[in-house]
């Protein structure tokens, strides 16, 4: 035990307090893994951060079960649209003194009192946004606390409902739902994620991995000394680990600073939409302590990995011998073990949580693969090469003696290219499945659409008529049309004939004509003529009220497409001369701003205001999106930026490693300056000695991409797409990234090549 | 003889093709310095290093105070190393993140004697080698000479009964070479140490008591005139 | 260094007029100072006189340029003797060790062996000396280097000239 502590301690005195070499070795080493600590510990920390936003949401929601003894609190909400923004509007009317109220609310406000979110606060505290505080002109009462908003930039707002909250869609009786468990999630978006995660983690435990084998083949030339004087193969273990232990626990240290840091200035970020509370960002603590102990275990394992090469040679010392050649054959099985868990995906069914985990598991191995299999390639290509101008040959040779420093680090950098290949692909692929509309689409921010109640339909359309901004107003029906019960309904809309021709351009509009958008076939869905079809209302419930019978009349016009583009019908428009007489559907009123009045918009949702939830309006360049949809595009984000974030990471790995590289070979680097050689040959032979390994990189990550999400949408049967000209940018991305760091090292290069640096031990 | 120390008999060793050591035989026997000279490239240094048990030789046997090399483990052939054994080599062999006087008390350290007792012993032996004024310096920081008579303070300071020299002056400049030698071979000779001396400088070959010549990986038998 | 000697030697390989012997001498070993007549028949008469040489026939017309000589056992064994008997070790001695390692090869005696012998000697003087300068002060330190020098410088060549062996054997033998 004693000696164990003996070694252990040498091992320490060799990491820390060597002078200034092994001081530059140790702060690369504990910076490289600090940062690598940091993401992970931030990325163990998303779970409970979407937690507490959880829980806040759920702990807002109205309880609608009726409790004895309870005057219940009517609810309503909606949402208000300004500029990009959207406030969050909640209505509350009190039965009694006993009526419930939300959480971070002292009493009930009245119809000219309201609270605030700290950021609706603040929006409508800038004197820029005037017309907000037209909309809400309520005596501020309160400012919400954190504890109760759901995210810092949430834009949220209570106030009193008045006498018309009785009809008010919701009634509360309590606040606070209990946590829902979430549904599980589609299989399809969970393989998604996970498939992220994977490859946005596996870089990062690669540069973690490589940052504790900074200065290798300093490393083992030091450890050859120790075994020359007669340490035995478990010392040197020892000592080695002892070693790179205390770079690893100084990065731990280092990461955790860096995270409580980056935590403090979470409050000022919003990325994407997305905001959080620092005091959310608390890691799991399982993965927390899963963190802390992988870290310093990863970092002695490949260090004993590393070993294996030099355990057995005092002589390191005096020669520099070739190093023993890699093999191939447990790199291949890596990577067919995972084919064969993509293609045998477990044996499970398409489509369940088990079937996400094999194929992602099958996923991370191949991801895995491209690291595993680089070192090899990148040995077994440059014993191949031959010639070439000097600063080649430098390369070259240079690469022959020693290919795993470059191949490992190029290795991060190209798992994220083939991960991000994949992901792009497979997110492609999917898009496709999730349907979701390009985005592509014409922007307009000169119509408006505006959803109003029956009740209020007539006095919508007569606010939006006076209100300023508005040029022109034309109101349409929606309903549904059903061939049976229980089958998917198609949208219908009725317009009378000035709206189609003001609206569609459709000038010979004539009572009784039924049209459909270019991007439907009616005879192919069904909708033959003479054929008796239902009109139906979803009235908020999920049973459809049938409405009338309608015989399909026996012929339809087309819209003309350009005009679909702004106020899609998304399936049939009739005139009401081609109905049969129907109750009062759900009114669309379509409101053309004007574009010479300035937030024209802002002024026609001020004047709806006054309707307060029973209207709603949107203008019409944002696409309406399903949940699923959302959580894609979240995804979808998440993982690009997700990349990007991760390419830097891999950028910083290579520009450590260069400098250790040009470090750790001063001196025959200063011996070939002094020999005459000119330093931009030397800096070409540093850029080769990037370019090569980078290059082969990419040969082996852009297949393994392809080829990861070609098995991952065999799968599913979809067709692969993939991006080229999104590959091709990665590819250079990766590229540019090599040759900016070989520039960054330039300075260095030179500091090295001074004829200074000749003296040393 | 009785009191030979170590014996390399028939000893064979080649890197791919080229034997470097093709029937290559020596003695040294106690307190002896031998040395062991030869063209460059004949085998003088695998010769040396399969002596010393850090290169195991193809065939052939190396014994040391009776026992034979190939047939110890590894932690054996270490704590050889560490005990037993001292190295003095052209360069490379102290570790530059340790000061001096941590590299002479290195082996000692890693027999598990307590830093304060190894620095102290080490101190000692630098002064008996003339370079305990840089004690603290780095190997960076001081000359050649100074840095191959370290080499030679940890080279001796776990009282080794064999120092393998492997061209300790070729770095060094006539008068730091002399300097380097007197003071090896005059401590060997108070310790009683032996020392395997690889040199193509005959001058430094002239310290030895007898000599070995290596031709093409074989040694030459000479026949000593009456 | 001795004639006699080298002529045994080269009398070692086969019988020879005085005329020839001189040439073959000349052509050898003589590049600065080929012998004189006189030289030959006064070293080969005083061979004669030891039993190593012997006269092995004269040709009809007499004159001593027509006598031919060979080597006797005893002059055999005298060369063997002087071939392996290192030189002292003095300063310029390269010509005597020259000639000897010439002969070796000529009479297809082992070079090897005359180097080693000569390196045996030589390394000797050179212990003698750095045990003398290790006792000594500063002057005899001084003084002894000096020579330590040249005799290092021998043995320089003697190496070089044991690592060209091959060359030179087959140049002698052309
Ligand atoms: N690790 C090695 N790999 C390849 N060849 C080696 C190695 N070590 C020695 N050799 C070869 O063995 C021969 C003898 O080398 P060495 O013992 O170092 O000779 P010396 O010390 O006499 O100069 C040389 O030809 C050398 O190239
Ligand atoms: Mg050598």
């Amino acid at each position: 035990m004693r000696a164990w502590l003996n070694d252990l301690a040498i091992g320490v005195r060799l990491a820390v307090g060597g002078g200034r070499t092994s001081l530059a070795r140790f702060v690369l080493s504990t910076v490289g893994v600090g940062i690598a600590v940091a993401v992970l510990l931030l990325a163990s920390s998303v779970g409970p951060v979407l937690d507490a936003r959880d829980q806040r949401t759920y702990a807002n929601l109205p309880d609608a079960t009726p409790a004895a003894g309870v005057a219940p609190t009517h609810y309503a909400r909606e949402t208000s649209e300004f500029g990009e923004k959207r406030v969050n509007v909640i209505y509350l009317l009190g039965e009694g003194p006993t009526s419930p109220k939300p959480p971070g609310i002292a009493t009930l406000p009245g119809e000219d009192e309201m609270y605030v979110s700290p950021a609706l606060a603040a929006l409508l505290g800038d004197p820029a946004n005037t017309l907000l505080r037209e909309r809400f002109p309520q005596r501020i009462v309160g400012t919400l606390s954190d504890t109760v908003v759901e995210k810092p930039t949430a834009l949220l707002l209570y106030t009193g409902a008045g006498p018309q909250g009785r009809e008010a869609p919701l009634t509360a009786y309590a606040f606070g739902i209990p946590h829902l468990e979430p549904e599980p999630m589609d299989p399809g978006l969970l393989l998604l994620l996970l498939l992220g995660t994977v490859a946005l983690l596996v870089p990062v435990f690669i540069f973690l991995a490589s940052s504790t084998r900074i200065a290798g083949a300093e490393r083992d030339r030091r450890l050859s000394a120790l075994r020359l004087v007669g340490s035995d193969s478990g010392q040197v273990r020892r000592i080695a680990a002892a070693e790179t232990l205390v770079g690893a626990l100084a990065g731990l240290l280092l990461g955790g600073a860096l995270f409580l840091l980056g935590r403090e200035m979470a409050d000022d970020v919003e990325l994407m939409n997305v905001s959080v509370y620092p005091a959310d960002i608390v890691p799991t603590w399982w993965l927390a302590v899963l963190v802390l102990l992988a870290v310093p275990v990863l970092a002695v394992l490949t260090a004993q990995f590393a070993l294996r090469r030099t355990i057995i040679e005092p002589l390191g010392v005096v020669r520099h011998s070739k190093p023993v050649r890699r093999r191939l054959v447990w790199r291949v099985a890596v990577v067919a073990l995972g084919v064969v868990l993509l293609v045998w995906h477990g044996g499970v069914d398409a489509n369940s949580q088990l079937w996400s985990y094999s194929i992602a598991t099958g996923a991370t191995l191949i991801l895995l693969g491209v690291p595993i299999l680089l070192p090899y390639l990148v040995e077994h290509t440059v014993s191949r090469l031959r010639g070439g101008p000097s600063s080649w040959q430098l390369a070259i040779r240079r690469l022959q003696l020693d290919s795993g420093t470059s191949a490992r680090v190029v290795g991060g950098v190209a798992t994220v290219l083939a991960g991000a290949v994949a992901l792009q692909a497979v997110l492609l692929t999917q898009a496709g499945a999730f349907s979701v509309p390009d985005d592509h689409r014409v922007p307009s921010d000169v119509t408006m659409t505006v959803f109003a109640g029956p009740e209020v339909a007539e006095e919508a359309e007569r606010i939006v008529k006076n209100a300023e901004g508005t040029l022109a107003v034309s109101s349409v029906q929606s309903f549904s049309v059903q061939f049976s019960a229980g089958e998917s309904s198609q949208s219908l809309i009725v317009a009378d004939c000035d709206t189609v021709r003001s609206v569609y351009a459709v000038d010979d509009c004539v009572d009784g004509q039924v049209f459909s958008p270019h991007y439907m076939t009616p005879e192919a869905d069904g909708f033959l003529p003479g054929r008796t079809v239902r009109v139906v209302d979803y009235d908020g419930g999920s049973e459809p009220k049938v409405l009338a019978e309608w015989t399909y009349p026996a012929s339809t016009r087309r819209l003309p497409p350009a005009t679909i583009d702004r106020f899609d019908v998304g399936g049939l428009l009739a005139t009401p001369g081609a109905l049969p007489d129907l109750p009062g559907g759900y009114p669309t009123i379509r409101v053309q701003l004007d574009p010479a009045v300035p937030q024209a918009a802002e002024h026609v949702r001020n004047a709806l205001q006054s309707l307060r939830w029973r209207a709603w309006s949107s203008l019409d360049n944002a696409p309406v999106l399903s949940q699923s949809q959302r959580e894609y595009l979240t995804i979808r984000r998440g993982l690009l930026v997700g990349s990007v974030f991760t390419l830097l990471l891999g950028g910083i790995s290579l520009l450590v490693l260069a400098l250790e590289h040009i470090r750790e070979r001063r001196r025959p680097l200063a011996i070939l300056a002094a020999s005459g050689v000119p330093t931009g040959a030397l800096a070409r032979s540093l850029l080769w000695q990037i370019a090569i390994p980078i290059a082969l990189g990419v040969a082996v990550a852009v297949p393994a991409g392809i080829g990861l999400a070609t098995l991952i949408t065999n799968l599913s049967a979809d067709l692969l797409r993939v991006d080229w000209p999104g590959v091709a940018i990665m590819t250079a991305a990766a590229a540019a990234l090599g040759l900016l760091v070989s520039l960054l090292t330039l300075p260095f290069l030179r500091s090295a090549t001074r004829l200074d640096a000749l003296r040393t031990e | 003889m009785t009191d030979v120390l170590l014996s390399g008999t028939d000893l064979r060793k080649s890197f791919g093709a080229t034997p470097a050591l093709d029937g290559a035989s020596m003695t040294v026997r106690r307190g002896e310095i031998v040395a062991v000279m030869g063209p460059s490239g004949s085998g003088k240094s695998t010769l040396l290093h399969c002596l010393a048990g850090i290169v195991a030789p193809e065939s052939g046997a190396v014994v040391f105070q009776g026992r034979e090399l190939s047939a110890m483990s590894d932690r054996e052939r270490s704590a050889l190393r560490r005990g037993e054994f001292g190295f003095v080599f052209q360069f490379g062999q102290l570790v530059p993140e340790l000061s001096l006087v941590e590299n002479v008390a290195l082996p000692l350290r890693l027999s598990g004697v307590r830093r304060k007792t190894a620095e102290s012993t080490a101190r000692e032996w630098m002064g008996r080698l003339e370079v305990d004024g840089i004690a603290d310096k780095r190997p960076g920081e001081v000359s050649g000479g100074q840095g191959q008579r370290v080499a030679v303070a940890r080279a001796l300071v776990t009282g080794p009964k064999v120092i393998f020299a492997d061209e300790p002056t070729g770095a060094l400049d006539s008068l730091n070479g002399e300097q380097v030698m007197r003071l090896l071979v005059s401590t060997a000779k108070e310790t009683g140490a032996s020392i395997v001396l690889v040199t193509h400088e005959p001058r430094v070959a002239a310290y030895s008591d007898r000599e070995v010549v290596v031709r093409d990986g074989k040694t030459r038998q000479v026949e000593l005139v009456p | 260094m001795s004639i006699g000697h080298a002529l045994l030697g080269l009398l070692e390989t086969g019988p020879r007029h005085g005329y020839d012997l001189k040439r073959v001498y000349d052509e050898h070993f003589g590049h600065d100072r080929p012998l004189a007549y006189g030289q030959v028949y006064s070293t080969l008469s005083r061979l004669l006189r030891n039993g190593l040489v012997e006269e092995s026939g004269v040709e009809p017309g007499g004159g001593p340029e027509r006598k031919r000589y060979a080597i006797t056992d005893a002059g055999v064994t005298d060369v063997t003797e002087w071939l392996v008997t290192p030189e002292s070790p003095q300063i310029y001695l390269q010509s005597a060790l020259y000639t000897k390692v010439v002969l070796a090869l000529m009479s297809g005696r082992s070079a090897e062996d005359v180097l080693d012998a000569q390196r045996v000697a030589h390394l000797k003087a050179m212990r003698e000396l750095t045990a003398r300068k290790r006792d000594g002060d500063l002057a005899d330190q001084l003084i002894c280097d000096h020579a330590l020098f040249h005799l290092e410088a021998d043995l320089r060549w003697l190496e070089l000239t044991t690592a060209r062996l091959s060359d030179l054997g087959k140049q002698v033998a052309s």
